[in-house]
């Protein structure tokens, strides 16, 4: 049985979800169930997103919905921006038309929007502190690196649990769960020996079987990033991305 | 605040908190960034450009194949693995880069070397099978390994010096085998030596290197910064001079790579000893050393060489230092911890062996000779007991040092024998005598038969299990994932021995009598009213006119019987004692049948009415019954029938047939012959008839006569089980039917009843003077 060679080029997987979508410009059937996957997927980078930005939950998890029926809706949003480019960048850029159109809409002051000085006179206390704080968050904007650090961890979530979920399949969930702390590396403070003989294998067995699951693990996270990638870019250079992303100080 | 610092873990890698949003709990920083490495399965060299053939395209150019996946771009072209289905086993299909097939002159190479190459075979080399080439690719057809290199090996743990100076000998062999041979590898690295699941050694590639002309691998940074194709692995000569290497060029990348295996470095510039970084003695250094000599005449001059040194240092256990004494390379003193035999566990055995003799001896001689005697006990048991617990305790001791040796001590078999034997076979002895001591004294039922083979069993089951896994924990074995299954026999068998005991505590002769016997026991349906039969009394000898109560006491007042038919003689042999009993029967209703007499412990008696005298107004019974001769009190039930006759069956019974009728929850079994009249104009009736209580029955069969009156029977013969009835001069035509019935005896219990008396002396006795007290004495029959 001929298995399909395990590679991280575009080509090898047949189109991904965000090639159809960009190809199509979401116009077909395909595109938009692909759309609609994607935008599944990555709920979570969104809502946190919006909750970074100081809703409650509640609020926020509203406000993702409205988004995603929104994109799905529509295809595209606002000002008919082309689906292009990478998924990330793309659902970044629509969320936040999406909500500089809705506060236009709510005629309403939010913060990292723009800043109106309702009066001139000698402000009340209140008043006066609320609007200095908004002067002061305006400047703390969300920054996109966080958001992007979001979809770094959910592609790694994702991945995980696909993972897991394989492993559960194959009946070996007990390999999963001890093998996992070596998919962060090497390191001294892990014991093989210990865990090699909770599982029952040899020294050089365990190696084989925690260089097997790094390797799975490798071609899960290639996979679930190719599915956000569209046609001729570069995997490595978006996962090296991520990674920056996540190595830099969080907050 | 506090609770969630507690929850918060470090990266086992990098170190830093990992954040509380990290996906199942891992440090996304070093998570990640391992995903975004390549797998180190070899750099891309001239492939680096090169495009991946498709596997259709492959399986197309290989139709006897099935290409399964690619697993690696090695440096000198893709390697697929595939599975020959005419052969039934996994093969690896290297495909040589397309732009050698450009070059005119590699056909000729390849052939001729490939030719070389397919000749090599050995079980440290990764074989060739087939090479040549397709319309598309020069191939290589090669023994597919299930593993990892020792590069991915490298990087999932570091290895321990003992794994290291276990590969270092047989990647030597494989050279050693090579060289002879005439052929060099050239390229000895991490990346070519493959280790297999069961931790077999393999080289791949040899000679692939000269084969493709990469002389000079290019030296490439890909974008996530790993180096490939370094020559760290070539040896000085190999870089300045290429066409001039010999075979110990590859002794020195076997060098770097042994370095590497021991230290995690590569052995660059100013580099370290090995013994600096890793708990190696300096002898390793040495070896290591020489087969790193820029030099090359200065360098082991063989594989065969280095691997003999290195063998020198793992029969030495070269592992553990400290230096004893320095001495020339290859002469080096060191503290010697090669295997030896755990001197406990030697100890230990013959300890338990010493014992096991002395608990035999004693035991031979009792069978032969006498019996077991005091001085015996102590001479032999002590010392014994003593030698055998230290032998235990030594046991133990040996065991557990030789698993925390981690293979310097050995012993396991002794030290488990010293350990196990007495304990085992004390548990045996205990288990096993129980219920055979029971058994033999009395007729087995079948549950207890079974219980008497399962606990044994069980017991003999959990011996192997202990000695199989005390064995494999001594040796420090890793526990594989078949459970114990003996484990799980010996559990099993032992609660079902349990369980029959629990119901059936008798089994273990907890009520028994002075002998140690039970019968089961008689269970009377009904009872006879009180006072009804009366044990009068008891003696050995009718005659001699002796006679005790059931409590033992002499009786005030001896009865004058007159014994009918012949006496009944006592019968003292030496196992068995005879006694009769007389009862008194007062109170019978007209219609009470009997008496029925059951004594369970008695090996037999028999019942004769007496007369006595008119005047008593009772009537008497006298019963003989035999008994062991040293049981002194027993249990006995008389009874007499009465009360309503309870039909069982009724038919003509002119043929035979049998039934099957339940009376009070039991089943009455009667079978019939057909009634016949005999010559004598009498009618007999043969039955026979089963139930399990059937002594606690009187049974009769009526004639219903064709005029509507009932005739009783006469019962010709009786024998356990079997009824013969005539019916005197009743020819069969006047009879219309025979009626079976049963009614139950009513019993009287008597307890505990006395089989000797218990004053011997004559005081109190009316009658007897001390005459008769000594005839009694010397047994003598007196005749009245």
């Amino acid at each position: 049985m001929a298995h399909e060679p395990t590679i991280s080029s575009n080509s090898a997987f047949g189109p991904t979800r965000w090639t159809l979508v960009v190809r199509s410009q979401g116009n077909t059937p395909e595109a938009r169930a692909a759309l609609s996957e994607l935008c599944e997927a990555y709920y979570q980078p969104v809502f946190a997103f919006l909750r970074r930005e100081g809703r409650d939950e509640e609020a926020a998890r509203e406000l993702a919905h409205d988004f995603f029926a929104y994109l799905l809706e529509r295809g595209t949003v606002g000002n008919a921006d082309p689906l292009r480019g990478r998924f990330r960048s793309y659902l970044l850029g629509a969320l936040k038309h999406y909500l500089a159109d809705r506060r236009e809409r709510e005629g309403r002051l939010k913060r990292g929007g723009g800043l109106i000085i309702e009066s001139l006179d000698a402000p009340l206390e209140g008043k006066d502190a609320q609007i200095e704080r908004d002067v002061a968050s305006a400047a703390d904007t969300v920054p996109d690196t966080w958001f992007d650090r979001q979809w770094a961890l959910t592609v790694m979530a994702r991945a995980l649990s696909s993972l897991e979920a394989q492993f559960a399949g194959e009946e070996r969930s007990e390999q999963y769960t001890v093998l996992k702390p070596w998919l962060a590396g090497d390191a001294s403070a892990l014991n093989p020996t210990a865990a090699a003989e909770r599982l029952g294998l040899s020294e050089s067995a365990f190696k084989v079987a925690v260089h097997r699951l790094r390797k799975r693990f490798r071609e899960t996270v290639q996979r679930e990033v190719a599915q956000t990638m569209p046609e001729g870019a570069d995997l490595h250079e978006e996962l090296r991305y991520l990674v920056e992303v996540l190595a830099s100080a969080p907050r | 605040m506090t609770t969630q610092n507690a929850m918060q873990s470090r990266c086992p890698r990098c170190g830093a908190e990992v954040p509380a949003d990290a996906p199942q709990g891992l440090c996304p920083r070093c998570v990640m960034a391992a995903a975004a490495a390549p797998t180190g399965a070899g750099g891309p060299g001239p492939t680096a450009t090169a495009e991946i053939p498709s596997l259709q395209r492959v399986a197309a150019a290989f139709p006897q194949l099935e290409i399964i996946e690619l697993i690696g771009r090695g440096g000198m072209g893709f390697v697929f693995k595939a599975r020959q289905p005419h052969l039934d086993r996994y093969v690896a299909l290297k495909l040589l880069p397309d732009k050698l097939a450009r070059d005119p002159q590699f056909a000729e190479r390849f052939n001729r070397e490939g030719r070389v190459l397919a000749k090599l075979n050995h079980p440290n080399i990764v074989s060739i099978y087939d090479f040549g080439k397709t319309d598309d690719f020069y191939f290589l057809l090669m023994e597919y390994v299930d593993g990892v290199n020792l590069r991915q090996a490298m990087q999932a743990g570091r290895f321990s010096p003992t794994e290291a100076l276990s590969i270092v000998p047989k990647i030597c062999e494989a050279l050693q085998y090579a060289h002879e041979q005439g052929i060099l590898h050239r390229d000895i690295k991490p990346e070519n030596i493959l280790l297999d699941a069961k931790g077999r050694v393999k080289i791949a590639d040899f000679g692939i290197a000269k084969l493709v002309g990469e002389e000079r691998p290019e030296i490439t940074l890909t974008g996530t910064g790993a180096t490939l194709g370094t020559p760290h692995y070539m040896a000085p000569e190999q870089l300045e001079s290429p066409n001039q290497v010999d075979h110990r060029a590859d002794i020195y990348s076997l060098g770097v790579v042994f370095y590497e295996m021991l230290t995690g470095e590569l052995p660059i510039g100013r580099f370290e000893p090995p013994s600096a970084r890793t708990p190696v003695s300096p002898v390793v250094d040495e070896v290591v050393f020489r087969t790193l000599e820029k030099d090359r005449e200065k360098r082991y001059q063989s594989a065969q060489e280095v691997k003999t040194q290195v063998e020198h240092i793992t029969d030495r256990g070269a592992a553990v230092p400290p230096v004893v004494g320095k001495g020339r390379h290859g002469t080096m003193m060191v503290a010697t911890t090669s295997p030896k035999f755990s001197i406990k566990a030697i100890i230990s055995a013959a300890l338990v062996g010493v014992a096991w003799v002395m608990v035999g001896v004693p035991l031979v001689l009792a069978f032969a000779g006498g019996g077991l005697g005091f001085w015996e006990l102590l001479v032999f048991g002590v010392p014994a007991c003593l030698a055998g617990l230290t032998g235990t305790i030594l046991g133990w001791v040996a065991l557990s040092d030789i698993r925390s040796s981690g293979g310097q001590l050995r012993g396991v078999p002794l030290a488990v024998f010293g350990a196990l034997a007495c304990p085992l076979m004390l548990l045996m002895v205990v288990v096993v005598s129980l219920p055979y001591f029971h058994i033999s004294t009395m007729r087995p039922s079948l549950a207890m038969r079974l219980v008497a083979w399962l606990l044994p069993a069980g017991v003999l089951t959990f011996a192997l299990w202990a000695v199989y896994a005390t064995s494999r924990w001594a040796a420090n074995a890793p526990r594989n994932g078949r459970r114990g299954i003996l484990k799980w026999i010996f559990v099993a068998l032992l609660l079902v021995g349990v369980v029959v005991l629990g119901r059936h505590p008798g089994y273990l002769g907890l009520k028994t009598t002075a002998v140690g016997r039970t019968k089961p026991s008689f269970q009377p349906w009904e009872r006879l009213p009180d006072g009804m039969i009366k044990l009068a009394a008891i003696t050995t000898q009718p005659s001699d006119g002796f006679w005790w109560l059931p409590d033992g006491s002499p009786v005030d007042k001896v009865p004058e019987i007159s014994v009918k038919g012949s006496p009944s003689r006592p019968q003292l042999n030496r196992d068995t004692r005879t006694v009769q009993l007389l009862f008194e029967l007062r109170g019978l209703e007209q219609g009470d049948a009997g008496p029925r007499i059951v004594i369970p412990d008695a090996q037999g008696w028999t019942g004769q009415s007496v007369e006595i005298p008119a005047g008593y107004g009772v009537s008497h019974y006298l019963v003989s019954a035999s008994f062991p001769f040293d049981m002194e009190t027993t249990t006995l039930y008389a009874g007499m029938a009465r009360g309503a006759w309870r039909v069982l069956a009724q038919d003509s019974f002119t043929a035979s047939s049998s039934y099957s009728i339940p009376l009070d929850g039991k089943i009455w079994k009667i079978a019939f012959h057909g009634a016949v009249e005999d010559k004598d104009g009498n009618t007999v009736l043969q039955a026979s008839y089963d139930h399990p209580q059937r002594s606690e029955f009187q049974v009769m069969i009526s004639a219903a006569l064709a005029n509507g009156t009932e005739e009783a029977g006469l019962l010709m013969r009786e024998t356990d089980g079997h009824l013969r009835v005539t019916f005197p001069r009743r020819p069969l035509a006047d009879i219309h039917h025979f009626i079976f019935q049963v009614r139950r005896y009513h019993w009287a219990e008597f307890k505990d009843v006395r089989l000797t008396p218990l004053h011997h002396n004559t005081v109190g006795r009316q009658g007897i003077g001390q005459q008769e007290s000594e005839k009694f004495n010397t047994g003598k029959k007196q005749s009245r």
